[in-house]
């Protein structure tokens, strides 16, 4: 949701020289793009402290809105700290956007809409809110062998599945789900599945995997990162995703992309939809919540999403895609 | 997926031509979802008389409720109406749905209007340093669609498509390939099309003689004929840029000869124009969103108001130190005086006109003819 962001700072004529922070399990996602010699990359607070004061920037422009990202750069003396007023780190900050609000309480507006409003504080235009990324010819031959290793021949026409979500356990709709959505997948479009997901996601993985009788493709822990998940999105008819950050990999590849919602305000990631679906049980008293686990225990907002529904949500898409 | 709100809706729509382009997503996504549910009839499109050409042959089934200005609205039409959803900023909009009794009344909340309203918000706002504490709240310059776009999950519904899209309706086609034609021009002839719209004096405007320094050069630069378009009011302006044009022997081919160009003949003239030049005017949005590439002279005006959907548009600034002023009239006066557009030179729009020419064309696309989805596909509920 950032690039945009990232590609109007790049092409300002104001500023001299740009540094991106970003944390070092995510830069694989921008390294095969033009920015990817402006990467600082950081395993933690410690590491982005350090960076900041090495480097000394004149400006910060925070799209994290966590406090701890403000704080560093509060602690930093950086000059200008431009961010969202959220998190309760206005104080650290001397630019601030206040979002849209009803009674002293935060209206949930698109994400990508409040990251253009930051920039703004520092009187960057962002014309498109399209995220976009690159990946390199090299990543892609790489995605394709590992895939075809796996039973995917090249030019054959799949779908990515990536159940994961670090966000937490109320993100996750159940594995039997996901294998009933695919296996209907391959049955009327002959789309294998490639099970994708961070190396810590493999027991998510394989419980999907067990449950399909349509043999999806799962490659090795070892063998995944989110260059290789952005070849294979590029390449995948679908992307059949949670709430979750592969949806906006699909989204910056224009692939199409079903996602599945649960505890998350659909207005918050409401930007990017012209190739998404995303599916949600309406209705429910207790959603969205934005819990990381279901405080109530019965997490019914993803349980009681039939995958009936993601299917035809799937083949409206692909059926659009010709 | 059904609304969440009571029906009929009463689409209050802006006032402003370029913020009524804006709404255009909305108009579209709340049409389809009605009309996808073979309720069409319950989205009424209220606005100025003027401007809802705009829709010409778009939209069937939503019956139109014009107004001639200010004071003239019809309080009787709006009664009836379960959810008014306004896309405007007054106050005055907000008390005639009131009076009106509509029982659900949705819009931002500003100007001192929120008491008026049942749902809706604060705007966002910038705040910290060197940000003015008057006047109070200042709201932060960010564009109108993305702050309309805001509104539409209180009548349940994201927003798939937010780019703006204007359809050229077959009535108008015909008339505009007629008015081409009249001005010597071939079908599919190449053409530069240029506004110098703006009220008299006002500091969104080009003067007549630097559109003309500007324009007549840059036509003849790019080997392009010049066609000059206009409002009603802008008659005058058009015609003394024509007049110093023709001094230049850069003669232009007028559009706006006998009567001026409606706004579905702008939409046609600008679909088949190979550029558009112009200030930050409504004609600059509207040429946006009927595809042409888009080339905005930026004046007064905060960029960030209307800095979206312009991967076909390019925006230059002088980047003096009065800008954006924001202002109507300019208050400076001398030779400082308008100086953030008097101060273009042709040269300096070259590189971006060649940059827009060399864009691939988009094609016209056929009234009615599918288009990417958008409103209630795009968060799914109950199938």
């Amino acid at each position: 949701m950032a690039t945009p962001i990232l590609a109007a700072a790049a092409a300002e004529p104001r500023i001299e020289r740009l540094w991106i922070g970003v944390r070092r399990h995510l830069a694989p996602v921008l390294e095969d793009g033009p920015l990817a010699d402006r990467l600082v990359r950081f395993r933690g607070a410690g590491e982005e402290r350090s960076a900041l004061l090495e480097r000394r920037p004149e400006a910060a422009l925070l799209l994290s809105n966590s406090f701890g990202a403000a704080l560093r750069v509060f602690r930093a003396r950086v000059p200008v700290r431009a961010g969202a007023a959220l998190s309760g780190r206005a104080p650290l900050l001397t630019h601030r956007v206040v979002p849209p609000s009803r009674g002293g309480r935060r209206v949930p507006i698109p994400t990508a809409h409040l990251l253009r409003d930051v920039a703004g504080l520092l009187g960057l235009q962002v014309p498109s809110l399209e995220p976009s990324l690159h990946v390199a010819p090299e990543s892609l031959a790489r995605a394709r062998g590992l895939a075809q290793a796996q039973g995917i021949e090249p030019g054959q026409p799949y779908l990515v599945c990536a159940p994961g979500a670090a966000f937490g356990a109320s993100k996750l709709w159940p594995p039997e789900h996901f294998a009933t959505a695919i296996d209907r997948l391959w049955e009327t479009r002959g789309l294998r599945a490639l099970l994708c997901g961070a190396p810590a996601e493999s027991a998510i993985l394989e419980a999907v995997q067990g449950r399909a009788k349509s043999r999806p493709a799962l490659v090795p822990a070892e063998q995944r990162d989110l260059r290789l998940l952005s070849a294979w999105i590029q390449d995948a008819a679908l992307l059949l995703v949670g709430d979750s950050g592969p949806r906006w990999i699909a989204a910056a590849l224009r692939v199409p992309c079903v996602s599945v919602m649960g505890p998350n305000f659909p207005e918050l990631t409401a930007s990017s939809l012209e190739h998404c679906r995303v599916v949600r049980l309406p209705g429910l008293p207790c959603a969205p919540c934005l819990e990381r686990v279901c405080p109530l225990g019965h997490h019914r907002c993803l349980r009681e999403l039939e995958p009936e529904r993601v299917v035809a949500a799937a083949l409206e898409l692909l059926g659009r895609a010709g | 997926m059904p609304l969440d709100c009571p029906l009929p809706i009463l689409l209050r729509l802006p006032s402003w031509l370029g913020d009524l382009v804006a709404a255009e997503p909305i108009v579209r996504a709340l049409h389809g979802a009605l009309a996808a549910e073979g309720r069409a009839g319950a989205l009424s499109l209220a606005g100025p008389e003027a401007l809802l050409p705009l829709f010409e042959g778009r939209f069937p089934g939503s019956p139109r409720l014009a107004h001639r200005g200010r004071g003239a609205e019809n309080l009787a039409a709006f009664r009836g109406h379960g959810t008014a959803l306004l896309l405007t900023g007054s106050l005055r909009s907000a008390w005639l749905a009131w009076r009106a009794g509509i029982p659900e009344r949705i819009g931002l909340f500003r100007d001192g209007r929120g008491p008026l309203l049942t749902r809706g918000h604060r705007p966002a706002r910038a705040a910290g340093r060197g940000i003015p504490l008057w006047p109070p709240r200042p709201a932060l310059p960010r564009p109108v669609g993305q702050a309309y776009a805001e509104l539409l999950p209180y009548l349940g519904l994201c927003l798939a498509d937010a780019q703006p899209r204007l359809e050229l309706p077959a009535a108008a086609e015909e008339a505009c390939l007629g008015r081409l034609q009249s001005l010597g021009l071939e079908p599919g002839q190449p053409y530069l099309l240029a506004s110098v719209g703006g009220r008299p004096g006002s500091a969104k405007a080009l003067d007549a003689d630097s559109a003309a320094a500007l324009l007549g050069p840059l036509g003849a630069e790019l080997g392009l004929p010049l066609v000059l378009t206009g409002a009603p009011p802008e008659a005058a302006e058009v015609a003394a840029v024509a007049a110093r044009l023709a001094a230049r022997a850069q003669p232009p081919r007028l559009a706006f000869g006998a009567g001026s160009s409606t706004l579905p003949e702008l939409i046609g003239l600008a679909r088949w124009a190979a550029l558009f030049v112009g200030t930050d005017s409504g004609a600059r949005h509207v040429a946006r969103a009927a595809g042409a590439p888009t080339l905005t002279l930026l004046g007064p005006m905060d960029a960030r108001h209307s800095a979206e959907h312009g991967r076909r548009e390019r925006t230059l600034g002088l980047g003096l130190e009065c800008q954006p002023c924001g202002r109507e009239r300019c208050p400076l006066s001398g030779a400082a005086e308008r100086r953030c557009l008097r101060g273009f030179a042709p040269a300096a729009l070259l590189p971006a006109a060649r940059e827009l020419l060399a864009l691939p064309r988009s094609p016209p696309r056929a009234q009615g003819a599918p288009g990417p989805a958008s409103g209630a596909g795009a968060a799914a509920g109950a199938p």
